[in-house]
């Protein structure tokens, strides 16, 4: 009888659960949907996986670690390669990445009179002056700068200032050092000098995208860190009105200690055994010859910029206006987070999103919130 | 006692037929003739199956026959999808390695519909 109801709900449920499957989110249902099947010991042969999970999935052992001279590493940058790389062993071809760079109105710059921002400096510079020129033009509730609040879009920030988010082994953060202080009293000076505008900021909205691209594409703000996919959203949303020179791509202002970036990897792994199938496979879908197709055409999606350094001049020839994107992947800082749960990742991501917004709109001293995002950040990796 | 166990049996004797045939689906009790035209049938189709086969191996040009496309070992490959150009270039990339290979890729996609390019 209890099966009977099963295959009812079953019936009745498989259309919603089809209708489910949207585009959002794919990624955090195709993860629990593989750690179940995990738990059940029914792992695929060959699993995709980005940077931001990989560890995980190592430290459970789950994955196999795989032959270097089996896949042309001298084709993909040691960059990408290391979000992937735990104790010395490989454990995933990368396929696609997807950095941060900045979106620039150039047209309004260029009407103010204003060149592109290349460094810290010049953002702050610019970004000031141009708020109130615009303010005193009639767009009052222009800002220059629209800024999330979202852990990862800090980062570049840190890393610029030559800050390095773990110890040795992992076991503990640095975000409490010189650099730290730095980056967030850099990122405190764009609010306060009026450079800058915070978007979002609830949790769990993370960062505030949809009103931060909605903004520049009303014209409120001329600038923002953005990723390849919400530069596609851009470029749909602004129509007819989209120029390369309306939405232009620049690398980020470069900080104190250089030039960086993050990007989100992905990347083809190996949970089944290492055998010559599996390998042939997993050697097929991470080739040159393969990702090529990804590089598609000027109507496609720019988020899947190929791994393979032989691709680079096909895929800026394609898609010459976000050349910004592929070119960073000479400074991609490598961001794996440590092998604890997706729940200690998410309470501290949360945690470093209140701080932020503590900081920008509440005035907070940096120092003081390095302190405390240093602590619970322990605290997380040591359970 | 044992005269109602004696008309139980009976009862159930009576109705194991009917519920036997009343189980089966309609025409389950096929005339004997039909039974025999379904069996030549099988029989044909049987006979037809190797002939396709030979088919499918072709020849190279030094004459060796290359082993028929998905008769190989099956590797199952797990993506997660974002949008129908991603979905769709993976599986027109799955189609083409499992013409050109025995190897088969059995591919799930996660995220997104399958079929949509």
């Amino acid at each position: 009888m209890k099966l009977r109801w099963l295959l009812i709900l079953l019936t009745v449920c498989t259309p919603f659960l089809l209708i489910d499957c949207t585009y959002s989110s794919a990624s955090s249902a195709a993860y629990n949907e593989l750690g179940a099947r995990a738990a059940a010991g029914e792992m695929p042969d060959v699993v995709f996986m980005d940077g931001l999970r990989i560890a995980e999935f190592v430290q459970q052992g789950l994955l196999q670690p795989l032959p270097r001279e089996r896949f042309a590493l001298e084709d993909i940058p040691e960059s990408l390669l290391a979000h992937f790389e735990f104790e010395g062993e490989l454990y995933a071809i990368p396929r696609d990445y997807q950095p941060l760079a900045l979106l620039v109105n150039g047209e309004l710059l260029a009407a103010q009179g204003f060149e592109v921002p290349a460094d810290w400096e010049s953002l702050l510079a610019v970004g000031t002056a141009l708020t109130f020129a615009e303010r005193e033009a009639g767009n009052e509730a222009f800002s220059a700068i629209g800024l999330t609040t979202g852990f990862y879009n800090y980062l570049p920030f840190f890393f610029q200032a030559g800050g390095q988010l773990y110890g040795p082994e992992q076991e503990t953060l640095q975000l409490e050092s010189e650099a730290g202080l730095a980056s967030l009293q850099y990122y405190a000076d764009l609010v306060n000098q009026e450079a800058a505008t915070v978007i979002g900021g609830e949790w769990p909205e993370v960062g505030g995208y949809t009103t931060l691209l909605n903004r520049f594409v009303e014209g409120s703000i001329a600038m923002a860190v953005v990723n390849p996919r919400m530069y596609d959203l851009v470029r749909a949303d602004l129509g007819e009105q989209f120029s390369a020179e309306r939405a232009r791509l620049v690398a980020l202002p470069a900080g104190p200690a250089g030039q960086a970036t993050v990007a989100n990897v992905r990347a083809f792994a190996l949970a089944g055994e290492p055998t010559e199938a599996n390998l042939a496979v997993l050697e097929h879908l991470t080739s040159a010859e393969v990702l090529r197709r990804w590089v598609g055409d000027q109507e496609t999606p720019v988020d899947y910029i190929p791994a393979r350094l032989s691709l680079q001049d096909a895929w800026r020839e394609v898609h010459p206006e976000v050349a910004a994107f592929s070119d960073s992947v000479s400074f991609v800082r490598p961001y794996t987070p440590p092998p604890v749960s997706p729940g200690a990742m998410a309470e501290f991501d949360r945690l470093a999103q209140e701080q932020l917004i503590a900081v920008l709109q509440q005035g907070l001293a940096p120092q003081a919130a390095l302190s405390e995002l240093q602590a619970a950040g322990n605290r997380l990796l040591g359970e | 006692m044992l005269r109602s166990r004696s008309i139980i049996l009976l009862l159930l004797l009576w109705l194991l037929p009917l519920v036997v045939v009343g189980c089966g689906e309609e025409g389950a009790v096929a005339p004997v003739e039909e039974a025999v035209e379904e069996r030549e049938a099988v029989e044909e189709e049987v006979v037809e199956e190797p002939l396709e086969e030979e088919e499918v191996v072709e020849e190279t040009e030094e004459g060796e026959a290359t082993v028929p496309a998905g008769t190989g070992e099956t590797v199952t490959v797990f993506v997660f999808a974002d949008d129908p150009f991603d979905a769709g270039t993976l599986e027109q990339v799955v189609e083409q390695f499992n013409q050109d290979n025995e190897i088969t890729i059995e591919l799930e996609i996660q995220g997104i519909a399958r079929g949509a390019r």
